[in-house]
């Protein structure tokens, strides 16, 4: 969680199970819905984050602070001495770490991101997805999504001979 | 209060949607996977609403195959990708071209038996797939209201109208409108003037999305024209009578427009002859090139203004082209532009402007090497590199060397291999100059029953209503 430094505005974070998280005003505002209220004036004392809990929300607030540019933002990353191209090696592994979770932390931080309208976020949560959809049979990515086949078995079959190709 | 049902991601649609939009173009598979998660997913896939989102994001549709037509008995087909199409085209059949997501064949004009039976027993599988999916089948009616987005089943019935028709029309040049994605095959016959008996006759075809203001993110079930434009002389080796004539089919009106034709006299000495590469689009007015005297390597600008049913010639005087023929592309402001390569493996770029009065200047843009640029097995020699298209809306130019074949973006000099087939480069091939690269983004109408007929009604209410 965001410590208060001299300088920097902070905002108040509050999720549905009464959790407040204090966080900067820069970091907050990696989420466009955030910086839209913020813009708007309607920021003055919290905000109240509807449907995120408060364990998807501070994992959220974790992406967005690794993820602030880096000038004038919390000091874990100095820009000074490290070329842009190696912290974005940095962060493209620490992303690939960020992302390990189970399938349902996932799902809530694909439609946090989503709600938030962090692009960054909703981005590497999805392309995880996809390399599910890409790398597992249909019967194991209809499991991962919980999601029930209505095809009846011979309207499959049908679709999987017109288009063998895409199953070789 | 009982908690709401927390709903699972495969039924959080608008999310789904957010997460398909970024399945990589040039993985195709990855889109039939996901129609095959459940009709849901599959109805998304198929909407035009994802189609556009999905072109607008991803906006180049990424190169399934290409098409080349200097073997003889192979397939045109080339792929690229995983991608293959659901029935592919006769050996026999050349391209034509290729564009807004369909290809335009050609067939020899004189029927081979064999041939066909091959073509019919495709058909015939094919069918029974039909047969599977219309389940009560919508009967012939429907099939006939249907006829110019599909079907294989169509395809034969048109097979047996023209064995029908009897012998004459053997010799007429028949032209297929494919679209490998949804399989959807239109036959069709030249229009009436044309006669490959003539002595020197060329031609070349072109096929266009005929939708309004379509942004061609899914327009391969819709209407189409075919242009044919057609260069011949009234009688053998007459130089001083030679007519072009252009006529557009209409898939909606299912017939030819009346021709266009002009007399041009003999813009050559010798054999005139359209340059068998795809027309650029520009202003429009579909353009070719046009070879006139082959010993003073003159070149002309075939237009026809496809507003006004329209044919012209225009004298293009520089650059003065040596025994390689230019490519006609459509330069950066939209206008008309040539990319020509000199036998030292220079490609200069012009710009061309046609004057109110028809008279055509060039302005030199940018200069590249691209024998420096473009692999080359034995670089002595002087034919080992050629020009063979030009990849419409893009700076990208497609050359064939004796290492294979590459893609070229004149602006930012990138280079990709397309394929390690090496060109070998003889006499015969060197005829063809063409070289066509499918692009399409694969969205999946034509692979689910339900999005398929779903996108289909929905493309037929469209067009009633407007």
């Amino acid at each position: 969680m965001a410590t208060r430094e001299a300088g920097k505005k902070m905002i108040m974070l509050k999720s549905p199970d009464g959790m407040e998280f204090e966080v900067e005003e820069a970091v907050a505002m990696e989420s466009q819905t955030i910086r839209k209220m913020i813009e708007d004036d309607c920021a003055d004392t919290a905000i109240l984050i509807p449907n995120i809990n408060s364990k998807i929300l501070s994992r959220v607030i974790e992406y967005c602070n690794k993820h602030v540019p880096t000038t004038g933002a919390t000091g874990a990353a100095a820009s000074d001495t490290v070329a842009p191209a190696a912290l974005a090696e940095d962060l493209k592994i620490w992303d690939a770490e960020f992302i390990k979770v189970n399938r349902a932390t996932r799902f809530n931080l694909i439609q946090a991101a989503s709600y938030l309208n962090i692009k960054g976020l909703l981005d590497l949560t999805s392309q995880t997805t996809i390399d599910t959809i890409s790398d597992n049979s249909l019967e194991e990515i209809r499991s991962f999504l919980s999601t029930k086949n209505d095809y009846l078995p011979e309207e499959e079959q049908t679709i999987r001979r017109e288009n063998q190709w895409a199953f070789q | 209060m009982p908690p709401a049902r927390v709903r699972e991601l495969g039924e959080m649609y608008e999310l789904v949607e957010e997460i398909l939009l970024l399945i990589p173009p040039e993985e195709p598979a990855v889109l039939i996977h996901a129609s095959l998660v459940c009709k849901a997913w599959c109805r998304l896939l198929s909407s035009h609403a994802f189609h556009s989102r999905y072109h607008t994001l991803h906006k180049t549709p990424p190169v399934l195959c290409f098409l080349q037509r200097w073997e003889d008995n192979v397939e045109r087909f080339v792929p690229t990708t995983k991608f293959r199409p659901r029935n592919p085209e006769r050996r026999d059949s050349y391209v034509l071209d290729c564009r807004h997501g369909r290809i335009l064949l050609g067939c020899r004009w004189y029927d081979e038996g064999e041939e066909d039976d091959e073509e019919e027993e495709a058909d015939e599988q094919l069918e029974e797939e039909e047969d599977d999916i219309e389940e009560d089948g919508e009967g012939e009616e429907a099939d006939k209201e249907e006829e110019e987005y599909d079907t294989d089943e169509e395809g034969e019935e048109d097979d047996d109208e023209d064995e029908d028709e009897g012998e004459e029309d053997d010799r007429v040049l028949k032209m297929v409108v494919w679209d490998p994605v949804s399989g959807g095959r239109t036959k069709l016959r030249s229009p009436d003037i044309f006669d490959p008996d003539v002595n020197g006759a060329t031609y070349w075809g072109t096929v266009l999305c005929a939708a309004d203001g379509c942004n061609h993110a899914s327009c391969n079930l819709g209407p189409f024209f075919v242009a044919l434009i057609g260069l011949d002389s009234y009688q053998p080796y007459d130089d001083d009578d030679k007519r072009l004539w252009a006529s557009v089919y209409s898939s909606e009106s299912r017939e030819w427009t009346s021709t266009a034709s002009i007399h041009i006299g003999g813009v050559g000495r010798f054999e005139d002859s359209i340059i068998g590469r795809p027309s650029v689009f520009v202003g429009q007015a579909l353009h070719f090139l046009l070879h006139g005297d082959p010993t003073v390597a003159n070149i002309f600008i075939l237009k026809y203004d496809f507003r006004r049913h329209r044919l012209s010639v225009i004298d293009l005087p520089e650059p003065r082209v040596s025994s390689w023929t230019p490519l006609l592309i459509s330069a950066d402001d939209g206008g008309l532009g040539l990319v020509h390569l000199d036998q030292d493996g220079l490609c200069s770029i012009w710009s061309v402007e046609v004057s109110v009065d028809g008279v055509a200047s060039c302005i030199q843009l940018k200069e590249t090497d691209l024998k420096t640029l473009v692999p080359i097995g034995n670089p002595m020699s002087s034919d080992s590199l050629k020009l063979v298209g030009w990849v419409e809306g893009t700076d990208i130019i497609i050359a064939v060397t004796d290492l294979g074949v590459f893609t070229v973006d004149l602006k930012s000099l990138r280079l990709r291999k397309l394929s390690s087939k090496p060109y070998n480069f003889t006499f015969k091939r060197d005829s063809f100059n063409n070289l066509f690269l499918y692009t399409s983004f694969n969205n999946p109408p034509g692979i689910c029953i339900y999005g398929f007929f779903e996108t289909y009604a929905t493309f037929r209410l469209r067009n009633s209503s407007s």
